[in-house]
């Protein structure tokens, strides 16, 4: 299939097209399509750029070698945001049990880190210009995991319910009240940002 | 969900859509495809490599470890083994009554472990006084023999109401008239070869003399 015509495609028809043929050009169209939402989405869900790129990429390697494990009655969508997803649970929990076995958690001021400053490129200074963002990027990171991975698919990402339920694997009902309590804790959390 | 909670909840809703897109670097899809090239994939790990991870052994190993050593605590304070020497010997029950009774199996009827152990005592008993009488020396007779000749005087009488035991009582008044309790006595009970049966009788031999040679004075 000629590349121009690739471009049209739907992503269930490109993810057909790269197992069926193994057209690598389908498989990038869709890394292009998708690394900036499941960038966002990662992101957000960790608040660490660097973790956050290599949980994308490992999603995307995942896609790569397990295409064959997808099956055309899912949309891609929720197929990709589930291993993003999960990789970014795994990520989370690894990181938490670190920090809590590492030399900063006996220590008196918690937030003090060690890592060696990376002055490299970071477009998550970039895009968290306003102090705004930022409070509610640390407002997020406070919300109850499984609370939080719920507000950022449907506020952030504008996924709807019947979507979010399919990824994470729970019922409507729940994710419905998973949502409104994180948002809940989010306003708890930004009553300072609403006095204003 | 209420439909109003999205109103309520509309400030954090309008704040998280209003937030900037963060966006994947621009090199993202060059290293994505040189990691895919170059074989550099995450490691899978095995399903037993998961179970066994070291941080996931904590809790279990904490746990066996805790374990373990309340088992050895327990065990140094309840094993504090008694001393034999220091405890009060085990009383026997057969020999604790001042009169044995003696349940004997009648007519060849089954016959009851007890019942068996009572009729072998009192068979026993018996046999020690014939061989008293035997080893007792011929030529030594005393005029007054009887009363230091080993006798069994057997009283059987019908048992309760049944017809099928019998009551055998035994007292011996060779040395005492006085029936000898053996309960609050401390012995033990010692299982004798046959030289030290063939010594105890030599004693006894010689402690019959003795008291004959006494009577005759």
């Amino acid at each position: 299939m000629a590349d121009n015509n690739l471009d049209e495609l739907t992503d269930e028809e490109l993810i057909l097209e790269f197992q069926q043929n193994n057209t690598v050009r389908a498989f990038e169209i869709l890394v292009e399509r998708y690394k900036n939402p499941l960038t966002n989405y990662v992101f957000r869900f960790l608040g660490d750029y660097e973790a956050c790129m290599d949980v994308v990429q490992d999603a995307f390697i995942k896609v790569y070698r397990y295409k064959d494990s997808y099956s055309s009655i899912a949309k891609f969508s929720t197929w990709i945001y589930t291993i993003a997803g999960n990789l970014a649970r795994t990520e989370y929990q690894r990181r938490r049990r670190r920090k809590f076995f590492s030399i900063n958690a006996f220590g008196e001021d918690k937030d003090e880190t060690y890592d060696i400053p990376d002055e490299s490129y970071r477009p998550d200074q970039i895009t968290d210009s306003g102090i705004k963002d930022e409070i509610i990027q640390n407002a997020i990171q406070k919300v109850s995991p499984a609370y939080r991975e719920m507000v950022i698919l449907r506020d952030i990402q504008q996924l709807s319910y019947e979507e979010i339920a399919e990824i994470t694997g729970i019922t409507v009902g729940t994710v419905k009240s998973r949502i409104n309590r994180g948002r809940a804790q989010l306003q708890k959390l930004l009553k300072d940002i609403y006095r204003e | 969900m209420n439909p109003n909670d999205d109103m309520k909840y509309q400030d954090v809703v309008n704040n998280l859509k209003q937030m900037q897109q963060v966006k994947a670097p621009s090199g993202f899809e060059a290293d994505l495809m040189r990691r895919i090239n170059s074989g550099r994939y995450p490691a899978e790990n095995s399903y037993r490599r998961k179970i066994f991870l070291p941080y996931r052994l904590i809790p279990s190993a904490a746990l066996a470890l805790t374990a373990i050593l309340l088992i050895f605590v327990l065990n140094n304070n309840g094993t504090t083994q008694d001393n034999p020497l220091l405890q009060a010997p085990r009383e026997r029950e057969d020999s604790a009554t001042k009169t044995k009774t003696a349940l004997v199996s009648s007519e060849g009827q089954s016959v009851s472990k007890d019942e068996l152990s009572t009729s072998r005592e009192i068979s026993g008993g018996q046999k020690i006084a014939d061989n008293l009488r035997q080893d007792k020396p011929a030529g030594n007779s005393a005029p007054n023999k009887e009363n230091f000749s080993p006798t069994v005087k057997g009283n059987i009488s019908p048992a309760g109401n049944s017809d099928r035991f019998i009551t055998a009582n035994f007292t011996s008044n060779r040395i005492t008239d006085y029936p000898v309790s053996k309960a609050g006595l401390n012995f033990r009970q010692i299982n004798l070869s046959t030289e030290q049966k063939v010594q105890l009788s030599r004693l006894k031999e010689r402690l019959e003399l003795m008291f004959n040679e006494r009577s005759k004075q």
